[in-house]
C-alpha cells in the first residue's frame, strides 16, 4: 500500500474567489457560482452540501475543467499543490491542454452519482480501468490488467479476476459504484472528487460505500471533495464542511463546529428540516424553509438567502455580506454575525 | 373497530422470459403477505429497492392483480369487500376511497394537461361534479395544498418539484379519499421542500381524517411520520411493530442493519467502521432457501438456512426470525456514538 507522506505544507487545493458564469446567446449571463473560497486539506475530506441548483456540482466540475462549453471562469484561482510538483492554477489552464490532461483522472479523479451512465456499457469494466492506467502510465496491457484486478479486489469486488471481464450491466448498483471507485483510484490520485456517490444507492449499500471510501482514504492518503445533499452523510464522512446556497458558500468550517453551532440562518434551517431520530414524545414539528430556491436569474441583490431568510433585516436585501470569521476555521456570510445586538434583543 | 384494509396471504409473482429461447421463469415479488391497516393510522412500509414495497402498494390499489390472497377493504357502510376479485367496473367506486401519490412529480403529471384539468380529472371520471361546483372543488383542493388556484391554467412544467408534488397530492385529495398510499412521495425532493411536504401530509391527515400507507426507504422520515412500521425484505414482511417499539428495540437482524446504516446528521454520533451490512441483497429470482436474510445475517444458524421463519408475535412486535427472543439488537434512539458491533455472535 503506498503510504504517501505528508511532505508538502499547506492545503492541497485552494479555491480563491472563484466565480463561474454560464452564458447563452439569447439570455442574460447566469452566475452559477460566485466568489467561492474553499480549502482542501491534504488527506482530509471536505463536504460540499446544498440543495439542487446551489452550484456544488458546477464547482467540482470546474476543478477538473469539465464544464460545459457555455461556462466560463471570469475570476478566481484554483491552486492545486501536489506533494511532488509545483503548484498550478487550474483556472488558467486550457481544458484540453496536456497539462490539464495529466491532472485530470491522474492527480485528481472523480466518481459520479450514477455509475450506470458514467461507465461505458459496451466495454468490460476491466478494459475501462486498464485504459485509464495505460493512458497515464507507461505499463504493458498485462501489467495494467494485474493492477486492475488488484484494485477491484481492494474495493471489495468478489472474484475480481472474473469480474474484470464483466460488463457494467452485469453488476449490481453497489458493485458498479465500487468498480467506478477502482477506476478513480487507478492512478493513485491526490484528490478524489465524489459527486453524490451514494445518492442512487440503498442505505445498506451506501453505508458500505462510505466505509470503503474512508478505508481507501486511510490507505492512500488522498484528499476527498465529497458533494452531497444529505447532512447525514456529511456528518458521517466529512472533516470540513461548506454549505452552499444559490452559488454562494454561506458557511464553512470544521464539521463538528458547524453541526454544533451553525451560524448561518440557512444552515440552521437545513438542519431543522430533517427529521431527528427521536421518540414520539420528544418529536417536534419540522420547520421547513418557506418558499423555494429562486433561480440564479432572480437572485436577490444582497444576501442570496435574504428572500427566504426568517431573520432578514434592513441591509440583507441590498448589501451582500462578506465572509466573517465565526470561530477557528469557521466562516459565515451573514450580516447578523457582524451586527451588534441591541440590549435585550434576541435572535431566534 | 374494523381494519380499513386487511391483506391476507397475498402473493404476487412476475413471469420473465429468460433470454430469447430460454424458458419462462417466475419471480416472487411478494410472498404470503399479511398486513392490516387501521383507520386513522400512518402505516409505513420500509425496505430497500426490490423488496416489494411498491408492488404491495400497487396490489392494494389494484394497479396490479396479485396471484393469490385477499385485499379486504371495509368501506364506510361497514361491509367487507375483497378487492382482488372485483372487475374493473365493480372496483370503480372504491377507487374514490383509495388514492395514490407517486414519487416522481414530473412523470406522474401529464405534461400536456393544465393543472386545473389534472386535478379535475378524477371528479369528471367519477361524474361527481361539473361546472361551477367542479371549479370550486378543484380550487379548494389546490388551496389546501398551498397552490394558488389562479395558477390552474398553467402546465406542470411551470412549477417546481415541490409544487408539482403538491399538485399530485391535490389530485389524490379532490375525491375525499379515506386511504392515501404515498409511494416514496418525498424521496425526490430537496430536504427543505421535503419538510414542507411532510408537514402538509400531516395537516391534511388531521383535516380530512385520512389513513396513510407511507412507502419509503428513509427511516428518518418514517420515524417522524408513521405510527406503525412494516419492514420488508425480498418480498417478505420480516418485522411489524409500532414505530417507537421498532426503533427502540428492533427484533429482526435486518431491521437493525437498516437502522445502523442510516446516516445521522450529527458528527458526534459517527459510527466509524461498520460491517453489519455484509454482502448485498440477493437477486429476487435467486431467493435464498430458508430465511431470506440468512445470507447476510450475523446470527445465521443451520436452521435459518433450511426453515423459513413465519411472522409471529413477541410482545408488541410481529417478527419473522427463529431467534428473535434470544438475540440482543440495538435500537436507533441512543444518543451515544454507535459502537462497532463485534464479529459474529451466536444466539
Amino acid at each position: 500500500m503506498p503510504q504517501i507522506p505528508m511532505a508538502a505544507e499547506g492545503p492541497l487545493l485552494t479555491l480563491d474567489d472563484l466565480s463561474i458564469v454560464f452564458s447563452s446567446p439569447d439570455e442574460a449571463d447566469i452566475v452559477a457560482v460566485r466568489q467561492v473560497d474553499l480549502t482542501l486539506r491534504r488527506g482530509k475530506t471536505l463536504a460540499l452540501v446544498g440543495e439542487s441548483g446551489c452550484g456544488k456540482s458546477v464547482t467540482a466540475r470546474a476543478i477538473l475543467r469539465i464544464l460545459d462549453k457555455s461556462a466560463a471562469i471570469p475570476s478566481g484561482q484554483i491552486i492545486f499543490s501536489p506533494d511532488d510538483a509545483e503548484p498550478v492554477d487550474i483556472a488558467t489552464l486550457n481544458p484540453d491542454s496536456i497539462a490539464m490532461r495529466t491532472i485530470r483522472g491522474n492527480r485528481i479523479s472523480m466518481i459520479f452519482q450514477e455509475p450506470m451512465s458514467s461507465l461505458s456499457p459496451v466495454h468490460t469494466i476491466g478494459d475501462q480501468i486498464d485504459e485509464m492506467i495505460i493512458l497515464h502510465e507507461r505499463v504493458t496491457p498485462k501489467q495494467a490488467r494485474e493492477r486492475t484486478i488488484a484494485l477491484l479486489d481492494q474495493v471489495g469486488i468478489p472474484g475480481p479476476r472474473e469480474r474484470a471481464d464483466a460488463y457494467p450491466f452485469q453488476l449490481s448498483g453497489g458493485l458498479r459504484q465500487r468498480a467506478m471507485i477502482a477506476m478513480a483510484l487507478s492512478c493513485n490520485p491526490d484528490l478524489l472528487i465524489a459527486d453524490e456517490p451514494t445518492t442512487a444507492l440503498d442505505v445498506t449499500t451506501q453505508a458500505q460505500i462510505l466505509d470503503l471510501l474512508r478505508q481507501l482514504q486511510d490507505d492512500y492518503g488522498m484528499a476527498m471533495l465529497f458533494i452531497t445533499h444529505d447532512l447525514g452523510v456529511v456528518a458521517e464522512i466529512a472533516d470540513d464542511v461548506a454549505v452552499m446556497y444559490l452559488g454562494d458558500v454561506v458557511e464553512q468550517g470544521d464539521v463538528f463546529d458547524v453541526f454544533a453551532t451553525p451560524q448561518h440562518p440557512y444552515t440552521r434551517a437545513l438542519m431543522s428540516s430533517i427529521p431527528k431520530m427521536q421518540r414520539k414524545a420528544e418529536r417536534e414539528r419540522l420547520q421547513p424553509i418557506q418558499g423555494t430556491v429562486p433561480s440564479p436569474k432572480d437572485r436577490p441583490q444582497g444576501c442570496s438567502f435574504s428572500s427566504r431568510c426568517p431573520v432578514a433585516f434592513e441591509p440583507c436585501a441590498k448589501v451582500r455580506p462578506d465572509p466573517t470569521r465565526t470561530g477557528k476555521q469557521h466562516r459565515t456570510r451573514c450580516h447578523l454575525i457582524e451586527r451588534e445586538l441591541k440590549p435585550g434583543e434576541v435572535i431566534v | 373497530m374494523n381494519d380499513l384494509i386487511r391483506v391476507e396471504n397475498l402473493s404476487k409473482s412476475f413471469t420473465l422470459r429468460r433470454g430469447l429461447v430460454g424458458g419462462l421463469i417466475s419471480l416472487d415479488a411478494l410472498k404470503d403477505i399479511n398486513l392490516a391497516v387501521r383507520p386513522g393510522e400512518t402505516l409505513a412500509i420500509v425496505g430497500e429497492s426490490g423488496c416489494g414495497k411498491t408492488t404491495l402498494g400497487r396490489c392494494i390499489v389494484k394497479a396490479m392483480t396479485p396471484n393469490t390472497g385477499k385485499v379486504l377493504y371495509t368501506p364506510e357502510n361497514g361491509e367487507t369487500i375483497d378487492l382482488v376479485g372485483l372487475k374493473k367496473r365493480q372496483m370503480k367506486p372504491w377507487r374514490r376511497d383509495i388514492r395514490m401519490i407517486f414519487q416522481d412529480p414530473m412523470s406522474s403529471l401529464n405534461p400536456y394537461m393544465r393543472v386545473f384539468d389534472i386535478v379535475a380529472e378524477p371528479l369528471r371520471i367519477h361524474k361527481i361534479a361539473k361546472g361551477r361546483e367542479l371549479e370550486d372543488r378543484v380550487a379548494t383542493a389546490l388551496e389546501k395544498v398551498g397552490i394558488d388556484p389562479a395558477a390552474g391554467q398553467r402546465f406542470p412544467h411551470a412549477f417546481s418539484g415541490g409544487q408539482r408534488q403538491r399538485i399530485g397530492i391535490a389530485r389524490a385529495l379532490v375525491l375525499d379519499p379515506r386511504l392515501v398510499i404515498a409511494d416514496e412521495a418525498v424521496s425526490a425532493l430537496d430536504v427543505s421542500i421535503q419538510a414542507q411536504i411532510l408537514n402538509l401530509l400531516e395537516d391534511l391527515k388531521d383535516d380530512f381524517g385520512l389513513t396513510y400507507i407511507f412507502i419509503s426507504h428513509d427511516l428518518g422520515v418514517v420515524n417522524y411520520i408513521s405510527d406503525r412500521v412494516a419492514v420488508m425484505y425480498l418480498g417478505n414482511i420480516v418485522e411489524l411493530a409500532d414505530t417507537e417499539t421498532l426503533f427502540e428495540r428492533p427484533r429482526h437482524p435486518y431491521t437493525e442493519v437498516l437502522l445502523e446504516a442510516l446516516p445521522i446528521a450529527d458528527p458526534k454520533r459517527r459510527a466509524g467502521k461498520r460491517t453489519e451490512a455484509r454482502g448485498e441483497i440477493p437477486y429476487i429470482g435467486n431467493r435464498p432457501k430458508g430465511c431470506p436474510f440468512h445470507t447476510r445475517c450475523r446470527f445465521a444458524q443451520d436452521r435459518c438456512r433450511n426453515d423459513r421463519p413465519e411472522l409471529r408475535k413477541i410482545d408488541a412486535t410481529e417478527v419473522a426470525c427463529h431467534f428473535a427472543e434470544t438475540i440482543e439488537l440495538r435500537g436507533a434512539y441512543d444518543s451515544a456514538p454507535r459502537p462497532h458491533i463485534s464479529q459474529k455472535v451466536s444466539p
